[in-house]
């Protein structure tokens, strides 16, 4: 801990640490109730939708003849790939836990979004059935849940009368449904018990979840009818993205309780992990269509839409990170034990941080999925998550706005080299890694390296261009190994 | 029952395969406490030189610019920390193993290449076949020797996690600079595995039939875990090994040349990769610069499933994943699906049940 360096002024008490330093200025950051703040903030409200508005004319030139197809594309990458950035930076730059599957919760986010957009709303002009769909989704999800929850405490309890009852249990559970599944290979399929209960299981929800859609869908229809027509593409779509990112928030929570409590290159495998067995499952589920994807997603995305979400999520993540809350879930990152020891639930802070940043993925696979009209899962492979993870990476871990910077640089690169000639192309990718082990060796902060590239806003210092410049990522000193 | 002894042969060979690549894995966390990213990729490196020196189809020389390239480099390391101001001898012992290196390999390559087109060697022969094996761990471990000194060792006592960043950078490198078309391509090309005499006959057992691609990787693998158990337990080296392992800077105290043993670990694991992507390609006549991808990772799964940084626990973790994946693949209803999977699932349960793995000891984190 004392090997830690630290930029902010050093406190008072020598061993007061990283971590109470960057816990102390919580209270100036938060604007004290007078006219000056107020006005400052009302500046600050002011400028979102200022910037939000911008966003119509800059589409207009985006979006005409002359910008061309090819340059349009590019743009559109950029947007989905700063919100990829943004949501990633809070994760493995503020919050410290390196995430290698943020693809993963892209996919859920895609392919959550394009399904009920393909089945039940016809060019999105139902809303109502779009949130039905995902109404009924977590309706049967819940009880899925609390089923398995209720197994999960039942083994729990049974281990408090003794620790060998719990394990017995669970291993003649494996060596029955294992049993049964290799001899039903062979046999009728139906007639083994644990085969039984299983398909009957899945049959029984899916068939719940069927029976909710068809409910709901004369009131669903009735509703959007009733609705003014210009009102109903911009709705679906509101509904499908959100519903996309919430979808992806929860997956992140569940990933997330357990695989968090890994630390490290453990939880970097982890998480690679769980996104590599989301994209196995999506391949292999036949109504989410299989290892060909999905096909005909009606196309809604545009420049303000993909830039309007860029900012948003900009915006939140730097609220969120530059806040009492952010200052508690950097502790985290600077120093899990001496966190944990000022009365911060670590765990807490990093499921938090985890289930936005999912959250804001899932909402730009919606978005890349209800852009690009045919979604596979192949898209959403590791390469995808360790390009997000560059990206972070080269623009400086706990800093936004070097995480768009890259974002911007990583993907006009490629394009840039892929003009300058035939010859060059071939050789853009093996650049590309080049340059991160480049960037790893000459300037292993990245770009920004912590900092931000306008002044943050902090009461009393006006302008200070200084994020947290601390040495990003929880590192165990060598001599803990033991 | 018979085929289920099928199975679990199956299992055994493919485990073997995932012990040899675990090993490098969990040798190289053990001294370093760092995840090689790129050992699966020197996996492939293996595969693919072998399949060069197989299919005759070596140059004999590198192309002139690499030549320049290469001398640039090492006169640049050996250049700018004189002119920094550092002592021409200090200087010159950080570029001499690059220059011995590159003294080395450029005849070796010119040699190997006239041996292979030479025609002296019969296609399908014992000789090519170590020939093949010979070249593929030269290469490969000289390769994981100038990945230690170049990209690990300058960030040894940064965070961790930039030298997990640079050995992600490493293994994407390798993979799409082996997509370029000058050096193999991003098609699959076919493996000449009958460079192995007999490769293809089974030997029949009472009761189950067993081909000859499994007794040889079961064997190789038997022999080289011999080796390996030899040089960690009973040479001077091998006691180094551990001691740094055990406590890093205590064991240079004690005159444990640190830098030394790292890239002995490193070249250790990579030869011993490069033995397993030759082995692999025998059993999957198939070579693609991304086939190290999976391996590499189930390999890793392998070393944290037996307890990361302990060598009998990657071969354990090995050959368990292995015949777990087999068996799926056999009794699941569509589990060739989930084969790939199965790895991963593995790999939740025992970080969330027994985060040390099998035969690790657990680590308490300390303030």
């Amino acid at each position: 801990m004392s090997s830690r360096k630290s930029d902010t002024p050093p406190p008072p008490q020598a061993s007061g640490a990283a971590v109470g330093a960057a816990i102390a200025p919580s209270r100036q950051v938060l604007p004290a109730s007078s006219t000056a703040s107020l006005l400052r903030s009302i500046r600050l409200n002011a400028a979102i939708p200022i910037a939000l508005a911008l966003l119509v004319p800059i589409s207009w030139f985006v979006e005409g003849e002359r910008f061309g197809a090819y340059n349009q594309r590019i743009v559109m990458l950029i947007g989905f790939n700063i919100i990829m950035a943004v949501s990633l930076q809070l994760i493995n730059g503020f919050s410290g836990q390196f995430s290698l599957g943020h693809a993963g919760f892209m996919a859920v986010g895609a392919y959550l979004a394009a399904y009920p957009a393909m089945t039940y709303s016809h060019r999105l002009a139902d809303p109502a059935a779009c949130l039905l769909f995902f109404v009924s989704l977590a309706i049967v999800f819940a009880i899925a849940g609390f089923v398995l929850l209720g197994l999960f405490l039942l083994i729990r309890k049974t281990r408090q009368i003794h620790p060998s009852v719990p394990m017995s249990l669970l291993i003649v559970l494996i060596v029955w449904v294992l049993t049964d599944f290799a001899k039903g290979s062979s046999f009728a399929p139906d007639s083994r018990p644990a085969i039984y209960i299983w398909t009957h299981a899945v049959a029984l929800l899916v068939r719940m979840f069927d029976w909710l859609i068809q409910v709901g869908t004369s009131p669903a229809a009735a509703i959007s009818h009733a609705m003014p027509e210009v009102l109903q593409k911009p709705l679906s779509y509101l509904v499908l993205i959100i519903g996309g990112g919430l979808c992806a928030g929860i997956v992140g929570l569940v990933v997330g309780m357990p695989a968090l409590r890994l630390r490290g290159d453990y939880l970097a495998i982890a998480t690679l992990g769980m996104a590599e067995i989301i994209r196995i499952v999506i391949q292999n589920s036949q109504p989410l269509g299989g290892a060909l994807g999905l096909t005909g997603i009606p196309k809604y995305t545009d420049f303000v839409w993909v830039y309007g979400g860029a900012i948003i999520t900009t915006i939140v993540i730097w609220r969120l990170a530059y806040s009492a809350k952010g200052r508690a879930i950097m502790a985290v990152r600077e120093d899990e034990i001496a966190a944990a020891a000022i009365g911060i639930n670590t765990t807490r802070q990093k499921v938090v941080a985890f289930m936005v940043g999912a959250f804001f993925a899932g909402v730009a696979g919606a978005m890349y999925g209800l852009h690009e009209r045919s979604i596979t899962p192949t898209t959403f492979n590791m390469t995808k998550s360790i390009e997000v993870v560059v990206m972070v990476t080269l623009g400086g871990l706990g800093s936004v706005s070097g995480a768009i910077l890259a974002a911007i640089v990583l993907t006009l690169l490629p394009e840039i080299l892929r003009n300058i000639g035939a010859e060059i192309s071939d050789y853009r990718m093996i650049i590309y890694s080049a340059l991160l082990i480049l960037m790893m060796l000459v300037r292993p902060q990245g770009l920004l390296g912590g900092r931000e590239l306008w002044p943050r806003r902090v009461a009393g210092k006006q302008g200070s261009r200084r994020g947290f410049p601390v040495q990003p990522v929880a590192t165990e000193d060598r001599d803990d190994r033991q | 029952m018979q085929e289920f002894a099928q199975q679990i042969i199956n299992g055994i060979s493919v485990g073997s395969i995932y012990a040899l690549i675990a090993v490098g894995y969990t040798m190289v966390y053990g001294v370093l406490q760092l995840i090689n990213f790129a050992h699966g990729d020197i996996f492939m490196v293996g595969a693919i030189v072998s399949f060069y020196a197989a299919s005759r189809r070596i140059q004999p020389a590198m192309p002139w610019w690499l030549h320049v390239v290469i001398l640039v480099a090492i006169a640049a390391g050996f250049i700018v920390p004189v002119l920094l101001g550092k002592r021409w001898q200090a200087a010159l012992r950080r570029v001499l193993p690059f220059i011995i290196l590159y003294l080395v390999l450029t005849p070796t390559l010119y040699l190997s290449s006239v041996i292979s087109r030479s025609g002296r060697l019969p296609d399908s022969s014992w000789a090519m076949a170590g020939f093949a094996l010979l070249l593929a761990i030269v290469t490969c471990g000289s390769m994981g020797f100038v990945i230690e000194r170049l990209a690990y060792r300058p960030l040894r006592d940064k965070p961790r996690i930039n030298s997990l960043i640079t050995a992600i950078g490493i293994s994407l490198l390798l993979e799409f600079g082996g997509q370029h078309r000058s050096v193999f391509g991003p098609t699959p090309q076919p493996y000449p595995a009958d460079m192995v005499p007999g490769i293809h006959k089974h030997l029949m057992l009472p009761g189950i039939i067993v081909s000859r691609v499994d007794v040889l990787i079961v064997g190789v693998t038997l022999f080289l875990m011999a080796v390996l158990t030899y040089i960690v337990l009973k040479t001077k080296t091998g006691l180094a090994l551990r001691a740094v392992s055990y406590r890093f800077d205590t064991a240079a105290l004690m005159g444990v040349n640190i830098d030394r043993i790292i890239s002995f670990t490193f070249v250790l694991g990579s030869c011993l990769a490069a033995v397993a992507g030759v082995l692999y390609s025998v059993k999957y006549p198939s070579v693609e610069p991304l086939m190290g991808l999976l391996p590499g990772i189930k390999a890793f799964v392998a070393a944290v499933f037996g307890g990361i940084g302990n060598i009998a626990g990657a071969v354990a973790g090995g050959l368990i994943l292995g015949l777990v994946e087999v068996l799926v693949v056999g009794y699941l209803p569509g589990g060739s699906q989930y084969r790939d999977g199965v790895a991963f699932v593995i790999l939740i349960v025992i970080l969330l049940v027994k985060p040390s793995g099998l035969l690790g000891k657990h680590v308490v984190e300390k303030v």
